[in-house]
Formats: C-alpha cells, structure tokens, sequence
C-alpha cells in the first residue's frame, strides 16, 4: 500500500494535469462512478455524517491491521470526493490516518466550486474518519 | 438600450472565470454595480465624508443634505407621498424585522398574521417569531399549484375574526411569482388587516407606486437594484407611521433624554438609530437615478424577455422540470435536471463560467410545497445578453451529458 502522502501528491498532479476545470469536474464524476452505491438497507444502518447538507454516509471499521471504509452520498460530485478519499485512506494503518494531513481537497482545487455547506461537510467527514481512526486504533 | 454600452458600465461582467467568459445569472442573489454608482461612493468618501445630522459644519451639512436629498428620491421611485415615509435600512430583512417590532405594541393575544407558503425565511421569520411573543396566531397561506396564493384560501383566511397582517412577497425569489399585489392590499384592508409588501425582489420590474398598489409598508434591499450591500429602505405609509414604536434606541432618535425618562423623534429619524451608512446610501441615490435614467419599463420588459428566453429553453429539454406556471413571472426561474441534485448542477456550471444558485433559497417551507430539497435558480438582469441565456441553455445541456454519461 503506497503511503498517504504519495497518493495525494499523485491525485494533485492527476487534477494539474486536467487544466481544463469543467473536465476536473467530469473526472469527479467518473470517479463517482466507480464508487459502489451502498444499499437502503445499508444507509438506513449507518449514522448520516452530521454536519453535512448532502447526505454522507461512512461504513468504517478494522480489517486486521488496517482502517477500510465504504462510503456514499446522494450527489455525484461529492461521491466523487468519497472515491478519492476512499483511495487515500482506506486500507491505511489507523494511527496513519489519525495523523495524516490532509491538504490533496485544498491543492487540487476541486472544493471550489462547492458550496460552503458542502465544503465543511467534507471536513466533517475528514474529522470523523480520523475520530474512528483514533477509536479503532486504541481498540485491541 | 445599448446593451454594449450598458455592459461596459459594469466591468465585472466582463471578467473570465474558470479561463471561461463569467455568465452572471445570480441577480436575484445580488446585483453588479455600475461605474455611475461606485464612482458616487468614491467622490462621497474623497470629498463630503461627515457624519450626518450632527455638526454644524459644511461637511456634515452637505452629506446631510445629500442623505436628505436621497430620501426624496427613493420616495419618489416608489411613488410615495412623502419622504418622511422612507426609513433607510441595511436591507429588506432588517426593515421586515423593524416593521414587525414596531407594530408589536399594536397586537393583542389571539390576533392572527399571514404570510404566503413562498416567502423568503427573511418574511416569514419575523412574523412567526412576533406571533410567539404577543400570543397571536401564524397561518402560511397555501398555493396553487401554478405557484401563486391560493385565492380560495385567502378568502377563507381573511374572513377569521382578529386578521391584523398579511405580509407577502411582490416577486417570490425562487419561482418568480408576482403576487398580485394591489388585489391582495384590497382584500387585507376589507378585512381590517393591513398588507405588508417584502419587496426585495420586486424593484426591476417596472415603476412602483405605493399608493397605486395600497400597501401600507414595503421592504427592499439596495442590493438588488445595483446598489451596495447593507443598504436599504422600509417605506410605511403615512396613516400607520405615527403608530409605530421605535425599536432600535440610540444616538440620533431622540427628541429628549434625562435619568428620569426620554421621548424619541418621529418618523424617520426615530426610526434610524446610530450612524448610518452614509456612504451606502450615496451608492443607493446613484443606483435610483442610474435605473431611473435608463427606464424602469425598458428594463422590466427586457428582463422579462430574457427570462421567457431561459424559459422556453429549459422546456425545450429532456429531463427538465422548471417550477410553477404563474401569470406573471419575473425575475428567476427555478428547475431541476431529472436524477441530477442541484448541487451537482450548479457546481458544474460553475466550471462552465455560469453562476446560478442552488439549494433551498431560504424558502424552506415552499421547497416542501415543491416536495424537493433544493432546486436551480437562474435569475437574469437587463445587463446578460440573449447570447449568455443561450450560453446558460448550452451549459445545462451539457451538465445533463456528462451526468447521463457516469449515472450509477
Ligand atoms: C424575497 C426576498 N426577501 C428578502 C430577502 C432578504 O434580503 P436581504 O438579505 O438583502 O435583507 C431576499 C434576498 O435574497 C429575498 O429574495
């Protein structure tokens, strides 16, 4: 597994290399696409990400040594967002994820054109990632 | 109208976003500014700047004047009787929460007060929360499914004992409903009630006259008719000015003050506590005669046509949904791409260059009449061009591509 670092140093350059920023945002959207859509039944267990005016819904948990987590939201371009966070931090040792410092939404420059509400709730989700982090990785 | 030479008054629109040309169509949001009134801004701070009412001096004297002097203007725009009838404020919501404080003292418990199912949460929280403290009773009257007041409602409405206000938007800020606003003065006054105008949206679309519509007051903001945020005025009619209770206590409402007890000026210094925003309302009197100027019936009419252009477009579409069908429209229009959330929409039209506003537009209660949670509004001014509302047309189109292209 690459380390956080590398891989947000590479979906920064992914989103440099995208000048034109009308297809950073298509690429969101492909990203979305790939990203599973969770069941009813599966949303309806989880607790919303509070803070958040999309819906945003986190499955965390320990797989062995590792932090992995699925998660989904009602709009794509969010999804989008999901997918590469998705691919940063899951699967990554918790302690790793507690500490990690998170700048690849800012530097991409993909949270510009969100809404502010939308903004924070992508740090919501970053905070409660790195909340469950810290209890999975005290849990024996 | 010369639209280029109107555009080139307002350099804004001609910036690039995105390394793309910026189409502005947010104006019911807040309007750009012209150079006339930037540059009134600009030769009040670097020539006459004084605190008004209050020196002796020529300074304070001139700016007092030219304060003076806008009051009568802004009277005259809204075809007022007198200039004692217009309190400046620093927008609609702050003259909609004046009103309601200041009529407070009027109210007994169990009197009612309405408001329209499309009010902005800045006409409809002040009187819900009044409602609370006097003990009087809040009705959200209904609408039809075109999206205007329900007139059998209405109707129904009135005729309970203890109607004391009906407050309704002129222009609702998300379907564009012009409310029919002489009509429902008649009806409220029939009925003992007065007819409260939230105004904000309801300035570009022709010239106002507040005797002609029988409203007995009016709330606006300066900054949706190109003129600097934090300004504004609440007009009141002269029969129920003297009625009102001042509601903000400070410098400058006073007739006489001692330990013991003090009495308050009149209408409208008794109502305009504190220094004001001097220099706002220069850039409020610059606006007024900038519109005047370039004709408030030309303006109205091509606004009006730029939005039945937008109109016509978005039905022209698959998968579009554009709410409400009223008689009158003007001014915004609100839509929703099937499957896409507005969100998503106006965040991808951002990166087109196209500001259009998403979410609930601080109309809570009528998203839940529409039943959705948010919708695309496009509001455009008589400064776009048929060529950005084509642009606008494009870009929905193409949202509706790459979105259909990646759907789950
Ligand atoms: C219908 C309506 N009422 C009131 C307001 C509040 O105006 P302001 O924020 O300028 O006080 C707005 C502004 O969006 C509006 O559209």
């Amino acid at each position: 597994m690459a380390d956080i670092r590398a891989l947000q140093d590479q979906i920064i350059r992914d989103f440099q290399r995208l000048e034109d920023p009308f297809d950073q945002y298509t690429y969101l959207l492909a990203l979305s696409a790939r990203l599973p859509v969770m069941s009813e039944e599966r949303r309806a267990a989880l607790t919303p990400v509070a803070g958040c005016q999309s819906h945003v819904w986190l499955d965390v948990r320990r797989e062995g040594e590792l932090l992995v987590f699925d998660a989904d939201s009602d709009t794509m371009l969010i999804r989008g967002i999901l997918c590469l966070l998705q691919q940063v931090l899951s699967h990554q040792p918790p302690a790793e994820v507690a500490e990690a410092e998170l700048d690849f939404p800012e530097k991409s420059g993909l949270l510009l054109s969100l809404s502010p509400d939308r903004r924070k709730g992508i740090g919501s989700v970053i905070e409660t990632l790195r909340l469950s982090a810290r209890q999975l990785g005290r849990a024996p | 109208m010369d639209i280029s030479a109107v555009r080139a008054q307002f350099p804004i629109l001609s910036r690039q976003i995105y390394g793309r040309p910026l189409v502005y169509l947010d104006n019911a949001a807040t309007t750009q500014l012209p150079h006339p009134v930037w540059r009134a801004m600009e030769r009040y701070y670097t020539q006459t700047h004084a605190n008004v009412h209050r020196g002796a001096h020529y300074l304070s004297e001139t700016a007092t004047a030219r304060l003076e002097e806008i009051r009568q203007s802004a009277a005259a725009f809204l075809g007022a009787e007198s200039s004692d009838e217009i309190l400046f404020t620093s927008g609609a919501t702050e003259g909609i929460n004046l009103l309601a404080r200041a009529v407070e003292p009027l109210l007994t418990p169990g009197d009612r007060i309405l408001v329209t199912a499309m009010e902005h949460h800045s006409n409809f929280l002040p009187w819900q929360e009044l409602c609370r403290r006097a003990g009087c009773h809040f009705h959200v009257l209904p609408l039809t499914p075109a999206g205007e007041p329900n007139p059998e409602a209405l109707h129904r409405l009135l005729a309970l004992p203890g109607v004391r206000v009906l407050s309704v938007t002129a222009v609702s800020n998300v379907l564009g409903t012009q409310a029919p606003i002489s009509d429902l003065a008649r009806a409220a006054h029939a009925a003992g009630a007065w007819l409260f105008v939230d105004g904000a949206q309801g300035l570009r679309h022709g010239r106002l006259d507040m005797k002609e519509l029988g409203c007995d007051a009016f709330a606006f903001s300066g900054h949706k008719m190109m003129a600097p945020t934090g300004t504004g005025a609440l007009y009141v009619n002269a029969a129920l000015l003297p009625r009102l209770s001042p509601t903000a206590f400070g410098g400058g409402m006073v007739d006489r003050v001692s330990r013991e007890g003090s009495t308050y000026a009149g209408a409208p210094a008794g109502f305009e506590a504190g220094t004001p925003n001097i220099a706002g309302i220069v850039g409020l009197g610059a606006a007024i005669d900038y519109l005047t100027a370039l004709d408030l019936g030309e303006i109205a009419r091509r606004e009006a046509s730029l939005l039945a252009r937008a109109e016509t477009g978005l039905r022209a579409l698959e998968g579009v949904t554009v709410y409400g069908e009223p008689k009158r429209r003007a001014g915004a229009l609100s839509f929703n791409l099937e499957g896409v959330h507005p969100y998503d929409a106006a965040g991808l039209l951002d990166r087109l260059g196209i500001a259009v506003r998403s979410g609930h537009h601080c109309a809570q209660p009528l998203m839940e009449h529409l039943g959705v949670t948010g919708t695309l509004r496009v509001s455009p001014a008589f400064y776009n061009t048929e060529a950005e509302i084509d642009a606008f047309l494009a870009g929905v189109q193409k949202v509706r591509e790459v979105t259909g292209l990646y759907h789950g």
